[in-house]
């Protein structure tokens, strides 16, 4: 048997103006686990769309399936060639039961005819016995946790017998503990003759589950290595086209105390909290998803009220209703998940940067000043470095990083003291990574406080002089970043 | 398959709470006026009267499962009636070929919806509007409004059991036709599919289109037959007859646990919806409330069983925050 299963020669693909993979050479061999990793827009997506068969290439270029060539254009072809691709939105169907949703394919399988439930049912179990999992069939997917959703997506991928399977970002929400279960099942898989692409920009998940690793940069495919032979610095080097390498850059904050928790329990959410922020400080949380540190900072920031405890501001004891108190306080909140929660993604830029002070931006007509909103909006626009950023276009045509910092200006614009970051960095490649830390230190080298909230050690580690560890609603540890290690700091917060 | 949990899942159900309710009404109503409303006579004539209702909202559940809304099935009922009913003066004929005539009319007028929703990309809701007044306006001119009636023995010589069966039986037949093809085939499935994840189904090979014209050719082809109906009750075929009952309708189909945003709603919870409607109907009349009210009574049940829904969903999301962060 020939070892190539998929072989990509001298591939170009242009949308319209846009050259979108240049030249590409590209080889996946069978039962490997390969990765392909490269920054947003790199040219990531086209490729998947090419391997899976959805789109066609240009003329000249040869995609080789099993030794044959072969045309893309139908993802009902490529599924019939056994490759299956799982997206990042997973594409299930929320209202369906997870039998269903496994065996999906069989409502527009032709040589199948009517609607068998014993059947649906029958197959969903054998896929699941097969990958050695349990899940309750009956139960409706939207009632299951990402990481559940994340197996019914590769059940059902199965079930149509796949053999090459593309998974694109499968761990952007998933906690470390759901990946880990995630990789023994890709191995396991991996063993049965299943050949894995893994999309990621997660280096070290990478260079954990991968044997070769392809990077590409603009279109190009920049070249592909064994796993032995790179490490996660030059990894991220070759991805940006720039040397990357953290530094801790700490800037000494002010003495004055501007926030203090005493005490602060919610129910089952967190307990006990005490800490205390300085005026120019970066202070880091960490813990996994579920630690709690989502909700004491929504308690802080007004929306989830604590059973007992105090929160001082400057001394003084307050008590937020809603989160407008505590925006009034100047305290402001990025959250965690920016496309639902931080931006509105059908709104231009300058409507997301205006719609947290438009109480203020009033002429004397009491409208809308347009042009105080404008000069805003550019404002932030130059000072955060928001790449070829026009104040009327769509926050949905933006990238990651760049739609990240639109929701931080949202909030900037607020002025606010404290700022509460909630994993600014979820789903940003290590380029836009970059000029987000060195936004979040020049802020505090302004005087604002900080607050930044991470499951990601290496984060907190470059970012947070100080940090605190959260473990099941509790601090467990302070920690003191600069006396210690990268390694020590990792292992501190993992021993809880 | 676990039949425990299912059994579990059954009791949460909105569908049980719905039944409930509707127990709970018909004991109280039959209290109320000391028995009159569970007397066979007055159930067969609740029955009779909202069978034609209950056809097109079992048309219009299709619709909202698969992620769209109609509103345009009134019109398009009245066209269906107005083609049957000239037939039937001009032409003669029997049931068989009337009721080809009106279900083929609707359907007819279905698949234009269906073509507009799927070409356009334009909110459901906006298109079927459009559709609604241009088919109003048409009829109007065209019609100029005159009402049809006089028609042959076969049609206006009612019995007790022709009467049965041309509305309860018809809408028993529409609801096990719907019923089944809900559940029991891939078109049904796919109407579910698509209304839970439009682009996940694209993906895996479901064709839009066919999902689309199906579900506004059946909600269409409703209309028409609940239009026949309608017809073979009050013995005659106008626009107005039907024009501005919609929402009763929607109510239906609404209080019977459809979600608006699509891919949820049973053919059984559909039933609840009309059984509810026309309890609440039947039971105003038979206390003596003026049916001026009726809009009022349903419009606030429609409200609180959407409150009860949404607190529901609320009270599940807090406890699942409060364990998970416990974790």
């Amino acid at each position: 048997m020939e070892e190539k299963i998929i072989g990509l020669k001298h591939v170009n693909k242009h949308y319209g103006g846009v050259h979108a993979l240049k030249d590409v050479d590209f080889d996946l061999n069978r039962g490997e686990i390969h990765c392909l990793i490269g920054q947003n827009g790199c040219g990531k997506s086209t490729m998947i769309k090419v391997i899976s068969g959805v789109i066609d290439v240009d003329e000249g270029s040869e995609v080789i399936l099993d030794g044959k060539k072969c045309r893309g254009g139908s993802a009902r072809q490529a599924m019939n060639n056994g490759v299956r691709v799982i997206y990042q939105d997973l594409s299930l169907f929320p209202n369906l039961t997870v039998a269903e949703n496994i065996a999906f394919d069989r409502h527009e399988d032709k040589s199948i005819k009517g609607v068998s439930w014993p059947q649906i049912f029958k197959q969903a179990e054998e896929v699941l016995d097969r990958m050695d999992i349990k899940l309750e069939l009956e139960s409706l997917v939207e009632e299951l946790s990402i990481a559940d959703r994340q197996l019914v997506a590769i059940a059902r991928a199965l079930a149509t017998n796949a053999r090459i399977l593309i998974m694109d970002e499968p761990t952007s929400s998933l906690t470390r503990k759901e990946v880990n279960v995630l990789f023994s099942i890709i191995k396991s898989l991996q063993e049965k003759g299943m050949t894995i692409m893994f999309v990621s920009h997660k280096l070290d998940e990478i260079i954990e589950i991968a044997e070769r690793i392809t990077v590409m940069r603009d279109g190009k495919i920049i070249s592909t290595f064994e796993n032995k032979d790179v490490d996660e610095t030059n990894l991220a080097h070759m991805i940006s086209g720039q040397e990357i390498s953290y530094q801790q850059q700490f800037t000494a904050c002010g003495d004055e105390v501007i926030l203090e928790v005493e005490g602060l329990t919610c129910g089952r959410q967190y307990k006990d909290i005490s800490f205390s922020l300085k005026k120019g400080e970066i202070l880091g949380i960490i813990g996994l998803l579920g630690a709690g540190r989502t909700e004491l900072a929504s308690s802080i920031f007004g929306m989830n009220e604590p059973e007992s405890g105090r929160i001082l501001l400057h001394g003084e004891e307050v008590h937020f209703r809603s989160n407008r108190d505590a925006i009034a306080k100047r305290i402001a909140y990025v959250p965690e998940d920016r496309l639902l929660q931080g931006l509105v993604l059908n709104q231009s830029i300058e409507n997301n940067t205006i719609i947290s002070i438009i109480g203020k931006l009033k002429n004397r007509l009491g409208l809308i000043d347009k042009k105080g909103a404008r000069s805003i909006t550019r404002k932030w626009i130059d000072e955060l470095h928001i790449k070829s950023a026009v104040p009327e276009i769509n926050a949905s045509a933006m990238s990651g990083g760049n739609q990240q910092k639109i929701v931080i200006s949202k909030w900037l614009s607020t002025e606010p003291e404290i700022l509460i970051l909630d994993q600014p960095t979820n789903g940003i490649d290590i380029a836009a990574k970059n000029t987000i830390y060195e936004l979040i230190r020049e802020l505090a080298k302004k005087g604002m406080s900080i607050i930044m909230i991470s499951d990601e050690a290496a984060e907190i580690y470059y970012n947070c002089p100080r940090a605190l560890v959260m473990h099941k609603g509790k601090i467990v540890k302070e920690l003191n970043t600069s006396t210690i290690t990268e390694g020590e700091f990792g292992r501190e917060v993992l021993d809880e | 398959m676990n039949n425990k949990t299912a059994k579990n899942k059954f009791f949460k159900s909105y569908e049980f709470m719905l039944l409930c309710v509707v127990i709970v009404l018909t004991i109280v109503l039959a209290a109320a006026t000391g028995g009159k409303s569970i007397k066979p006579d007055n159930i067969i004539d609740m029955l009779t009267s909202y069978s034609a209702y209950g056809v097109i909202a079992v048309g219009c559940l299709f619709v909202i499962i698969s992620g769209g809304i109609d509103i345009s099935f009134m019109a398009v009922a009245a066209v269906a009636q107005y083609l049957m009913a000239l037939y039937m003066l001009n032409m003669g004929g029997n049931f068989v070929v009337i009721y080809i005539i009106s279900i083929g009319a609707g359907a007819g007028l279905g698949l234009i919806n269906a073509v507009l929703v799927n070409r356009l990309k334009v909110p459901t809701l906006i298109i079927t509007i459009a559709t609604m007044n241009i088919i109003y306006g048409l009829m109007m001119r065209f019609t100029s409004g005159v009402r049809l009636h006089g028609f042959p023995g076969w049609f206006s010589q009612k019995t007790e059991a022709s009467l049965l069966f041309v509305s309860v039986g018809t809408l028993a037949a529409a609801l096990l036709t719907a019923w089944f093809i809900l559940k029991r085939t891939k078109m049904g499935r796919r109407v579910y599919a698509v209304g839970g994840n439009i682009e996940a189904a694209k993906r895996c090979g479901v064709s839009v289109l066919s999902v689309h014209l199906f579900v506004y050719g059946f909600a269409g082809a409703a209309a028409g037959t609940g239009a026949l109906i309608k017809c073979y009750l009050s013995q005659q075929a106008s626009i107005e007859a039907l024009y501005g009952d919609e929402m009763d309708v929607l109510a239906m189909v609404v209080l019977g646990g459809v979600s608006l945003s699509g891919g949820k709603g049973s053919v059984f919870g559909t039933l609840l919806g009309i059984v509810l409607v026309a309890l609440l109907s039947n039971g105003m009349i038979l206390v003596g409330v003026s049916s001026y009210w009726k809009d009022l009574v349903i419009g606030a049940v429609i409200l609180i069983s959407f409150c009860i829904t949404g607190w529901r969903v609320l009270a599940a999301k807090k406890q699942e925050r409060k364990e998970g962060a416990a974790e």
